[in-house]
């Protein structure tokens, strides 16, 4: 669900755009003055507009008005009569969309989405971190108070600008991230419900490419030997070419009973399993035949990552990374609590590394009812 | 460029269909140019074998009425009508492999 300002002069169209979009689920705020419009803009920051254009001059004011005052949000707008080359003289001013009339629920569902999605692809978004109502959180509300009057003091000496602190939480455009993997620079994530492989930019985490898998609900990614293989339910495992359409190649059924995690370490296809907690070795047969079983020394298997020396699980269950002797995985090395979901409210699904961080994905509890996200983790790897 | 301004900046068609067809000009982005065909979508529905006419301005060359088939159409995820486009006139295919040439070359 989304914020939605709505602009339409005559009240009637108002409320026929308002019933369709709240129908969408979206929540609306509307107003039939430019400049309330701008104020609903500036004081409610909903995720796009919806414009009506009334008058000819209606449409260019208010994309002129908010190039200048919102330039990063979206303005659908809907004109009458249907007029192509005005369509696309809006287009041009830099409207993200032109609806003509007739006004159909699918075409501003469509037009609305195409903007909600490329808004969420766009910002990397840190959720504020609730304030806790004890007499610790005071005394340090005041202790911040003292620190931006000294901050204020120490302001009036020049001093070297100081860099934003690298984001370490994205949301991301869809709801149900299952599995997570590197390659080629770039961050993979998989959604089950909607049937797809997503090719993010590793550093705005933008979307670069989605694949529809029609025939898959894809979980756990693995790059292995210029393939990307994905665990698809129910019970297969799937080879896929590095195409543009990620062509299936091979499809090999999963003995496991859930294939939740998978990572290669150049030579073995390592896999565990969620439902017995054991993780598998496996040579890149035409089975992938299992080498060697291990029962898992966690809490409940999500994902499987290899750093370059080390095969490293996440532990849903106890909300931490664990970092196994590839010899013996069943040996645990190192153990990382980590504090992004000791808020709750995440269920981790997928784990990637990328030669320096280590990310995760999850899903809203309790059924992904939100944007999935993304965290990048700071771990040190090497021998402790 | 973020992806928001990336969709913002992508090139608008007009979308025009033949008289006989009854159909109202459409309109929607060039996902991918070349001077031989495109990848547009759009709102306005289409069908694979449909022949119509797009213009736009591109690379300082503005196209006007150019014959196109369209030769495949997906629905996308938002419901976007996303149509592989072969442009069919070859002088217009010329004069927009030259533009986009000097395009290049002068990036």
């Amino acid at each position: 669900m989304a914020l939605i300002a709505l602009f339409a002069r005559d009240a009637r169209i108002r409320e026929e755009l308002r019933l369709s979009v709240e129908e969408f689920g979206h929540r609306v705020l509307y107003a039939a003055q430019l400049k309330d419009l701008m104020e609903i803009v500036l004081r409610e920051r909903p995720a796009a507009v919806l414009a009506v254009e009334a008058a000819s001059e209606d449409g260019a004011a208010l994309l002129a008005e908010l190039s200048q005052r919102a330039p990063l949000l979206p303005a659908v707008v809907a004109i009458k009569p249907r007029d192509a080359e005005r369509a696309v003289e809006l287009l041009r001013m830099g409207a993200f969309e032109v609806v003509g009339a007739p006004w159909t629920p699918e075409n501003i569902d469509a037009a609305l989405k195409k903007a909600l999605r490329s808004q969420s692809t766009d910002f990397q978004v840190a959720l504020p971190v609730p304030a806790l109502r004890n007499p610790l959180v005071r005394f340090l509300g005041v202790l911040a108070a003292m620190l931006v009057v000294a901050a204020y003091w120490a302001y009036q000496k020049p001093r070297p600008p100081v860099q934003p602190p690298e984001p370490t939480e994205w949301a991301l455009p869809y709801n149900h991230p299952a599995g997570l993997a590197f390659h080629g620079k770039k961050l993979w994530v998989s959604d089950w419900f909607s049937q797809t492989v997503y090719s993010h930019d590793s550093r705005t985490l933008a979307v670069e490419k989605a694949v529809h898998l029609p025939t898959e609900v894809p979980g756990a990614l693995a790059f292995a030997a210029d393939a990307l293989w994905i665990a698809s339910a129910p019970r297969s495992l799937v080879k896929h070419m590095l195409d543009d359409k990620l062509r299936v190649l091979a499809r090999v059924d999963d003995a496991a009973p859930q294939t939740v995690g998978m990572a290669y370490d150049g030579l073995y296809l390592w896999t565990c399993d969620g439902k017995d907690g054991r993780l598998h070795k496996r040579i890149l047969d035409d089975q992938l035949s299992v080498a060697a079983s291990y029962r898992y020394p966690g809490s409940r298997p999500a994902a499987l990552v290899f750093d370059g020396h080390s095969l490293w699980s996440l532990d849903a269950g106890n909300r931490e990374l664990l970092e196994h002797d590839l010899a013996d995985p069943g040996r645990v090395f190192r153990r990382v609590s980590l504090p992004e979901y000791r808020r709750g409210g995440w269920k981790p699904t997928g784990l990637a590394f990328d030669g320096n961080r280590f990310w995760t994905a999850a899903e809203r509890l309790p059924k992904g009812e939100e944007p999935g996200r993304i965290f990048a983790h700071s771990v040190s790897i090497g021998p402790q | 460029m973020t992806a928001m301004s990336a969709l913002a900046r992508r090139v608008p068609l007009v979308l025009h269909f033949p008289e006989r067809d009854g159909r109202n000009d459409g309109w929607g982005r060039f996902l991918e140019l070349a001077a031989d065909g495109a990848r547009a979508a759009t709102l306005t529905r289409l069908t694979k074998g449909d022949c119509l006419r797009v213009s736009f301005e591109a690379a300082g060359e503005k196209v006007e009425l150019l014959r196109a088939d369209v030769e495949s159409v997906q629905r996308d995820l938002d419901g976007y009508f996303v149509a592989e486009l072969r442009f069919l006139d070859e002088e217009t295919r010329g004069r927009l492999a030259k533009a986009f040439l000097s395009l290049s070359a002068s990036s």
